[in-house]
């Protein structure tokens, strides 16, 4: 292995080794679930209650109500407000190795997450750019030295001469006091031991954040039971918690569904996609303003419940401001279902113009069939596929699956379609879709989705007098308009 | 649903349920769908559709043909976090919208160096990335890339030294940069 081989290999695992591994369904569970069911319950809703408990119970640092000269009033805005509003804490905590004084000037923690602000100097007090430290160890610890395991992962941003240190949801712990462990081990091309060990005080932030219960249900007319449990207002964020599950009547649908799709093997079970769907929200404040969506910045992985796409998720957004009142909006639903268009063309037409077809508010259009490079990885590379282009103009429709699921089979290796595009000739030959591509273009003038897609084939090997193409699956929006007055803590005076 | 009835085929005989084949890998299956789509989402989905998947196909799987499990499943999960960036967006304007300065993980990698290369990664296409990853990270051998991948050994070998040649290339024009940079000269394409 060669230098270049080894840091290739350890960037690699830098990267991956920072990740915290999410929860997933392992089918084979399913059988046990029921009798696992009350275990498993056991298990997910007591950290959630403790930590509501603590929440509604919580309280930071006393003294920084009237902090100004804030680090954090050039980040976020959530960061900033949660800053003025006196929930920053100046720490000044530093430690000097090989001429270089680490130091964290400032911290910033909630329910949510811990921000701490930090610079390197040499001897002359000189900046030097933070990257410039390797930094060895991060996490958070309670005063006994448990680790808290959420906050394993964390990420730095860069502004100008500080480094923001930010690690996620520290909500696992009862403690109010935490100690942050930071540590690096080179500076520049300097090695050394800079380890800090700085006290966390949450109480204030805690006292701050509030858990206020929701409790409304809605059912979707596609039978998706929505229970908006509660509303977290941090400092730095808010947070709506809502657990879905399909009613009984739409589980069958579900199971229908799956059986309709033609590309599923003969010896398997169907597949039923109880997982697949999305709900899209937003929040907005009395006079229609849209909220700041932080849902991914708060990296918030749904947690599943149990089988049959039983789960809790959560959706954040920046903090709202007691000056207003807000309303969540569940705007659509998104669901992979079957979809089944179709087109019968003869590829000839092409060399003159493209074949379009109108039909009940939707629109196909073969623009052409050339032999081109295979899209696929998984498609042999020694010859040219058939690659069929085509747009569509669709409402509703966000995705066709074009060969979602490409698994080779080991015996022959040859590529099994499942759940895409069919691909017929005049004489019924059907070729399987060896791999494609999919694009979203925009709106047309109707509003309706322009959606591009490429099918290709390596069966085809000459050009067929005629041509079906029919889709099996696809992603669905559906509009939905539910609206929630959303509680706001009453301000304590 | 039914009980699964198309367990592997073990050794030493009997049946091994579908959990214990799968947890060893799970993490390490995550990672690398992580590291092919830059997702945390995307790669959770990829791999919980590549867990049913598996469950699924499972009749298929035979360890007596010399296929380790870990690489039946890993090849699995591959092919469902491929199409997990081919469905969210066409390869190319998958990579435009990567912007470097903006992803978090990139502010993990201390060194300049391990930086740099995290960048190339993420910039390469899909299939030089993917052999990266398989190679690099979960150490498997070029025959079971070309396996997983549905390419010849030839193709594995050749994409591998493509990306190392862009990854050492994308060091080398940082050299270059700071070095100008230092001198005070703009550098201009």
């Amino acid at each position: 292995m060669t230098n270049l081989d080894k840091q290739i290999a350890q960037t690699l695992k830098n990267v991956a080794g920072e990740l915290d591994q999410p929860s997933f369904v392992i089918p084979d569970q399913v059988v046990a679930y029921k009798r696992k069911r009350s275990r498993l319950l056991g298990t997910l809703v007591l950290p959630v209650l403790i930590s509501c408990a603590l929440l509604l119970t919580i309280s930071v640092s006393p003294t920084f109500a009237a902090y100004v000269k804030s680090l954090f009033n050039g980040s976020d805005k959530e960061l900033q407000y949660a800053a003025q509003e006196g929930f920053s804490q100046k720490v000044n905590v530093s430690v000097t190795d090989r001429g270089y004084t680490l130091e964290i000037e400032e911290i910033l923690a909630d329910p949510m997450r811990i921000v701490a602000v930090y610079s390197i100097k040499d001897q002359q007090k000189n900046f030097i750019h933070p990257d410039k430290l390797h930094i060895s160890n991060v996490e958070v610890t309670d005063l006994k030295g448990n680790v808290i395991k959420e906050t394993k992962t964390y990420m730095v941003e860069i502004q100008e001469n500080y480094g923001y240190l930010t690690l996620k949801k520290p909500g696992e712990t009862e403690d109010q006091n935490l100690l942050l462990q930071f540590e690096g081990n080179q500076i520049d091309s300097v090695k050394g031991n800079w380890a800090l060990q700085i006290p966390i005080d949450l109480e204030k932030a805690i006292k701050a954040s509030k858990v206020l219960p929701i409790d409304k249900t809605y059912t979707t007319p596609q039978g998706l039971q929505i229970n908006l449990n509660s509303i977290m207002h941090s400092p730095t964020a808010a947070r709506v918690d809502y657990e879905t599950k399909w009613t009984e009547e739409a589980k069958k649908r579900l199971v229908e569904e799956s059986k309709q799709v033609k590309g599923k093997l003969d010896s398997v079970d169907p597949y039923v996609r109880y997982d697949d769907y999305k709900l899209n929200f937003h929040v907005e404040n009395e006079k229609g303003e849209k909220v700041k969506d932080l849902t991914r910045a708060l990296d918030i992985p749904r947690k599943a419940v149990g089988e049959y796409g039983h789960s809790n998720r959560k959706y954040g957004f920046a903090p709202l401001s007691p000056d207003h009142q807000y309303t969540l909006v569940l705007d659509s639903l998104e669901k992979t279902e079957p979809y089944e268009l179709r087109v019968s063309f003869e590829p000839k037409q092409l060399a003159e113009k493209s074949v379009r077809v109108d039909e009940d508010g939707k629109t196909i259009e073969i623009m052409s069939v050339t032999f081109d490079e295979p899209l696929n990885e998984a498609s042999p590379k020694n010859e040219k596929h058939a690659t069929i282009l085509l747009e569509a103009y669709l409402k509703d429709i966000s995705y066709i699956n074009v060969a979602d699921t490409i698994l080779m089979d080991d015996d022959t290796d040859k590529i099994i379609n499942r759940f895409g595009w069919t691909i017929e000739d005049e004489k019924g030959k059907i070729f399987n879709v060896t791999g494609g591509d999919f694009k979203m273009m925009g709106k047309d003038e109707q509003g309706r989705n322009h959606i591009r897609i490429k099918l290709q084939s390596d069966e085809m090997k000459e050009l067929p007098q005629k041509l079906s193409l029919t889709s099996e699956l696809a992603k669905k929006s559906y509009d939905l308009d539910w609206k929630v007055p959303l509680p706001m803590p009453k301000e304590d005076k | 649903m039914k009980e699964n009835h198309h367990f592997p085929i073990p050794k030493e005989g009997g049946q091994v349920d579908f959990e214990t084949l799968v947890q060893p890998h799970l993490t390490s299956a995550f990672r690398v769908a992580f590291l092919i789509v830059h997702d945390y989402h995307l790669a959770q989905d990829a791999v919980q559709e590549a867990l049913w998947e598996a469950y699924q196909s499972l009749y298929r799987y035979d360890e007596r043909k010399g296929t380790s499990f870990r690489a039946w499943f890993i090849k699995i999960v591959t092919h469902r976090a491929l199409n997990m960036v081919r469905r969210k967006k066409k390869t190319e304007e998958y990579l435009d919208s990567i912007d470097p300065g903006q992803n978090p993980l990139e502010s993990i990698l201390q060194k300049e160096k391990e930086q740099q290369i995290w960048r190339a990664i993420q910039m390469m296409t899909l299939k030089h990335r993917s052999v990266v990853i398989l190679y690099y990270y979960e150490e498997f051998s070029i025959a079971e890339i070309a396996k997983i991948l549905g390419v010849f050994e030839g193709t594995v070998k050749s994409r591998l030294h493509k990306a190392r040649k862009l990854i050492a290339e994308k060091i080398q024009v940082n050299k270059e940069t700071q070095v100008f940079t230092e001198m005070g000269v703009n550098m201009h394409d």
